[in-house]
């Protein structure tokens, strides 16, 4: 309990600065929906007959951007970035932070074994995650509400939401998973940056070549699709699996390899 | 002089690592220039059967990433974003690092200013900026003659290049400026990468709704590659803009760090 409640505070101002950011990210988003719904007429006949790979090099999907739900479609990929990058950060640092600070002598001298340090650790994580969350939800509802006339689209932004979640997870996991594994912060830092990268550029370039699609499905950026989510409302059960499994499968592995870790003092 | 040296020498090996990252990625987008050249000569029919008015206000004319020019400048928006990493990281540790790594005690009580420190640090960041841009012009050039030599044009190609220099000053600067501005920072890579991926959404946002006080802060927009691909010549405004603010990141840098309280072992 009491690492859960340090972690917590340790990680306050990095969330609130995060969350702001994010707030931001759907503000400046939305503020200019207005431009486009002026000019709805021509231009959602003309996106339904554009190619995806124009669309993709447009920064659009091949959704009508026009409509409410089409326009919010598109923040789903930001917000994926954005989590993707809190949460491998976070994963990473949380597991080698005492080694990093010099300090792993305080704790992991306790009497108290070291999956009893570490899940509290990740625990604060997921609790992090949620706040993250939370706040994305909120605000997407409030923006989305104060220019659909009060309509804030609830159930599909919950359920992107959902999805985001699951995202967030993985990464998390995987970022904690990294932690485990390097010999320091700054390695296990890179090797998040790099997992980060990689996995965006696959999933851009599945998008943009018909031929590449096998990179797609190594990438969680493409887990979900963001038009089923917003404007079907509808969340694919075997990617949010997949997901799942390879969440406890990764804080399974850290927890693991954190155990037989030689810790520098 | 030592100073820059031992600089240059501790960053070598990133410096490495970074030249061959940033070839990756465009070798790995430059791999499926073919499928994708293949997929688009099926959708120019459908381009040119648009009204001109509808082709000049899409700016249809002006993607043509079936040509290898405009393929390029599409994949090096992701370089962009690598060398911004690069970049913003350099610049966040360069001056923290001392601090960090407990080195202050050793550099700071040399009987030289600290506005000497900075500049020498500066210096060796540029240098390092420099040499990641020659490396990878170098490479670029290469890779692009061979993909397709008959429609290599230098002077598109310099000005793409140009734009992965000026934005990577430009994150340098802010780094610098985060480091002395933050108290104290821990780990380098979760504020850098978060800074930018941050920017990078906002450029996103930029690209889909257009707003001239939005690309005011949006810096990956500064040199917007669609843009010089259109005009052949940078943007005068965003050029100013840009310089004010590295002279202002670059005079804070100094002004800030001159009272900073460095802490002591």
């Amino acid at each position: 309990m009491n690492v859960l409640l340090k972690e917590l505070k340790l990680n306050l101002k990095s969330l609130i600065i995060w969350c702001l950011a994010q707030c931001f990210i759907i503000f400046a988003g939305m503020m200019k929906y207005q431009g486009f719904a002026d000019s709805e007429v021509d231009v959602s006949a003309l996106f339904d007959s554009l190619p995806k790979e124009v669309l993709t090099v447009l920064g659009m999907e091949s959704v009508n951007i026009a409509t409410i739900p089409g326009f919010y479609s598109v923040f789903f990929l930001y917000f994926m970035l954005l989590a993707a990058v809190h949460a491998i950060m976070y994963g990473a640092i949380a597991v080698s932070r005492e080694e990093r600070d010099h300090c792993a002598d305080f704790i992991y001298t306790r009497p108290r074994r070291r999956f009893q340090i570490i899940t509290p650790k990740l625990i604060g994580g997921v609790i992090n995650l949620i706040v993250f969350n939370a706040v994305t939800f909120v605000a997407s509802v409030g923006f989305i509400a104060y220019y659909n006339d009060g309509n804030g689209m609830i159930s599909e932004v919950s359920v992107t939401m959902l999805a985001l979640f699951f995202l967030q997870l993985f990464f998390l996991a995987i970022g904690s998973f990294f932690g485990a594994i390097s010999p320091s912060t700054k390695i296990a830092t890179s090797l998040s940056t790099g997992f980060v990268m990689l996995t965006f550029l696959f999933s851009v370039i599945a998008d943009l070549v018909d031929a590449a699609d096998f990179l797609g499905t190594l990438s969680p950026f493409n887990a979900f699709n963001a038009q089923d989510l917003v404007i079907n409302g509808q969340l694919e059960g075997l990617p949010a699996l997949i997901l799942l499994a390879a969440t406890l499968v990764f804080s399974g592995l850290c927890i693991l390899s954190f155990h037989f870790r030689n810790l520098k003092t | 002089m030592n100073m820059i040296k031992q600089e240059l020498r501790m960053n070598l090996r990133s410096l490495i690592t970074w030249c061959l990252s940033l070839l990756a990625i465009l070798i790995l987008f430059m791999l499926f220039f073919p499928a994708l050249s293949d997929q688009m000569e099926e959708f120019q029919k459908v381009f040119n059967s648009f009204p001109p008015a509808f082709q000049a206000a899409l700016k249809l004319d002006t993607i043509t990433i079936d040509s290898i020019m405009g393929y390029y400048q599409f994949a090096f928006s992701f370089i962009l974003l690598g060398g911004a990493i690069q970049a913003m990281n350099l610049g966040v540790a360069i001056i923290s690092q001392e601090v960090r790594m407990k080195t202050g005690d050793f550099l700071f009580v040399k009987p030289i200013t600290r506005n000497r420190v900075v500049t020498m640090k500066m210096l060796a960041a540029l240098i390092l900026i420099t040499m990641t841009n020659l490396i990878l012009g170098i490479g670029a050039s290469i890779v692009l003659l061979i993909t397709d030599a008959q429609s290599f044009d230098l002077k598109t190609f310099l000005l793409i290049n140009g734009s992965l220099f000026f934005t990577q000053l430009f994150f340098l600067s802010l780094g610098l400026f985060l480091s002395a501005f933050l108290k104290r920072i821990r780990t380098v890579l979760p504020l850098s990468l978060g800074v930018v991926f941050f920017f990078y959404v906002i450029s996103m946002i930029q690209e889909t709704v257009n707003d001239p006080k939005l690309r005011l802060i949006s810096p990956f927009d500064y040199f917007n590659l669609a843009e010089i691909m259109e005009r052949m010549e940078y943007n005068a405004f965003y050029l100013l803009l840009w310089m004010l603010l590295i002279i202002l990141f670059v005079l804070g840098t100094y002004w800030l760090f001159r009272r900073k309280d460095l802490p002591a072992i």
